[in-house]
């Protein structure tokens, strides 16, 4: 018997049998996050700034949930594509249905420029996995215009930013990532 | 003043890869039938159920507690379902804790599941795209975070796998069993989400865990010695915002302080005997030490690596294997409050702590951002 021979394989009765189904849905993305994701696809990244706190938050939310009051597109302003890793992780990627990932990536959080809170999970690229350091400064390699598609719930930055590479400047000081482990 | 809660039944089912045996209405009842045999009642003594499973897209199944009702002898009772993804064992346990002591009902079934095995949690955790990172590789960077803060030693993290692998030895539930567990086997597992490696890590389970607990009266009558709630206290926190520090979390320091403050804990290191700890990844366990307020901050690996949180040690952790050993998600927090209960009562088995009083049991969910606590005792409050 070989891996290339299911049919003489005899694993016993039938107890699962994995059954993909397909449902089709309408996710009525919130203004906040559909005029976020606009500005993505135009080439911006762009936050809210509290206008009680003054905390800039990305990807904006409506409101600050510091001071719990509402922000607005009056409270929009535009963040720098390029900004300093503060953690991350290098994953060796689950297989689970629709995973197209194979090899082991690095995912990190990037406290961008203008921002007083990171973004997580973001794709490091060009960047040898064991040269990964908190303080690393990176920029964004933007998608191509018509590939980027902002996340419908409001969350991260979509497809609109392929990852980030490293900017050859020096490492940032360990005061301004230091308080920012997300 | 609010009425007193005794936990008098306990049940858990035997824990595994796949319960292809029971469907999830199976898994359930054989959890609520341990639990309603050890406080010697029938399913009809039950006044009301609360139910708790982690988020349902990890089944696939939506609101699984409609169909389950009739299964866990609810027809035409009052049936409640709670929703805190991984801390809901525990708040689960907690809000059929106060119905008893609202005095709105007398017995409540309180029981929490998870059939991981009918579905798939990293598929659910990542709404389906490519690239989810799971639990593990969300949760990676904080524990990286913690390692270079507080500089502990990489072993520190093997010590805790080893501990709760040979913990779960001694408990008939447990899931994951390793017995030629050792420090170099986890060192050379293979690294999933740096820094963890997959001796380090949870299993996925199927599983369920169900309490009884009655009010004062209640107490007074049970066949088997109650342990009564001291405390329970639970606080939650948004997932990101900046300030927020994952390591070690204020919603989780606000909810132990609460709750040792109700049980009149003073000194948590001193004061209490046994704690089960929500730890599906070894380095929580020194982050929560320090977190609950059981060791300073940047010292909670130094217990850990001196051996105070094994069995014999002085404040011993997860006695019982653990979420490390068992990971029905849902039902995870409700196991670490019915070990807490079972240790004070004296009848954790061959991993009871010889004369332990005082439990702590402990879960968080979420993006570390849900807390859910309880103390109990062998005496009433």
């Amino acid at each position: 018997m070989t891996d290339t021979d299911p049919q003489v394989a005899d694993d016993g009765p039938v107890r699962f049998m994995p059954q993909l189904i397909s449902l089709d849905y309408t996710v009525r993305t919130n203004p906040v996050a559909a005029a976020f994701g606009e500005a993505l696809a135009d080439g911006r990244i762009t936050g809210h700034r509290c206008p009680s706190c003054s905390l800039v938050f990305v990807p904006p939310k409506g409101f600050c949930p510091i001071c719990t009051i509402e922000t607005t597109s009056a409270d929009e302003v535009v963040i720098e594509d390029r900004g300093m890793v503060t953690a991350w992780t290098v994953l060796t990627p689950i297989q689970y249905h629709g995973q197209q990932e194979r090899k082991d990536y690095a995912l990190a959080s990037i406290l961008l420029v203008g921002a007083d809170g990171t973004v997580g999970q973001q794709r490091l690229i060009d960047i040898p996995l064991d040269e990964i350091r908190p303080g690393l400064m990176v920029e964004a390699v933007w998608a191509a215009p018509e590939d980027r598609v902002a996340d419908d719930r409001g969350y991260g930055l979509g497809t609109a930013i392929d990852g980030w590479k490293a900017t050859g400047e020096p490492d940032a000081p360990a005061s301004e990532y230091e308080g920012h482990t997300l | 003043m609010a009425e007193r809660c005794a936990i008098v039944g306990i049940g858990q089912t035997h824990h595994r890869k796949v319960r292809e045996d029971v469907s999830f209405a199976g898994l359930l009842r054989e959890a609520g039938q341990r639990a309603l045999d050890d406080a010697e009642m029938t399913w009809r003594d039950i006044d009301a159920v609360v139910i708790g499973t982690a988020p349902d897209s990890f089944e696939g199944v939506m609101m699984p507690e409609l169909y389950l009702a009739d299964a866990l002898g609810c027809a035409g009772k009052p049936i409640m379902r709670v929703h805190t993804a991984g801390s809901v064992g525990g708040s689960t346990a907690i809000v059929a804790s106060h119905l008893i002591q609202s005095g709105i009902r007398k017995r409540v079934l309180t029981i929490a599941f998870e059939k991981q095995s009918e579905g798939d949690t990293t598929w659910g955790l990542s709404g389906g795209r490519s690239g989810g990172v799971g639990a593990g590789g969300y949760f990676a960077p904080h524990l990286r975070a913690y390692i270079a803060r507080s500089k502990a030693p990489e072993y520190v993290g093997w010590m805790v796998a080893v501990k709760d692998r040979l913990n779960a030895l001694k408990n008939p539930y447990a899931h994951l069993k390793v017995p030629d567990i050792t420090l170099e086997k986890v060192r050379d597992s293979p690294m999933v989400w740096e820094p963890v490696r997959r001796l380090e890590s949870c299993p996925a389970s199927d599983g369920a865990c169900a309490m009884v607990l009655t009010d004062e009266a209640g107490g007074d009558r049970a066949p088997h010695k109650p342990a009564w709630v001291h405390g329970t206290a639970i606080r939650s926190e948004l997932g990101q915002f900046p300030g927020r520090d994952p390591v070690n979390p204020k919603g989780g320091q606000d909810c132990a302080a609460d709750v040792f403050a109700q049980a009149g804990i003073t000194n948590p290191r001193k004061d209490v005997d046994v704690v089960e700890m929500y730890v599906p990844f070894s380095w929580y366990e020194p982050m929560w030490l320090e977190n609950l307020g059981f060791a300073e901050e940047g010292g909670g690996w130094k217990l850990t690596e001196d051996g105070v949180t094994e069995i014999g040690g002085d404040l011993p952790v997860n006695c019982s294997g653990g979420v490390l050993s068992s990971n029905p998600i849902g039902a995870s927090g409700m196991l670490r409050f019915a070990e807490a209960a079972l240790q004070v009562r004296g009848q954790a088995g061959e991993h009871q702590v010889d004369g332990a009083r005082t439990g702590v049991g402990h879960a968080y969910g979420g993006a570390s951002q849900f807390f859910a606590m309880w103390v109990v005792r062998d005496t009433k409050p």
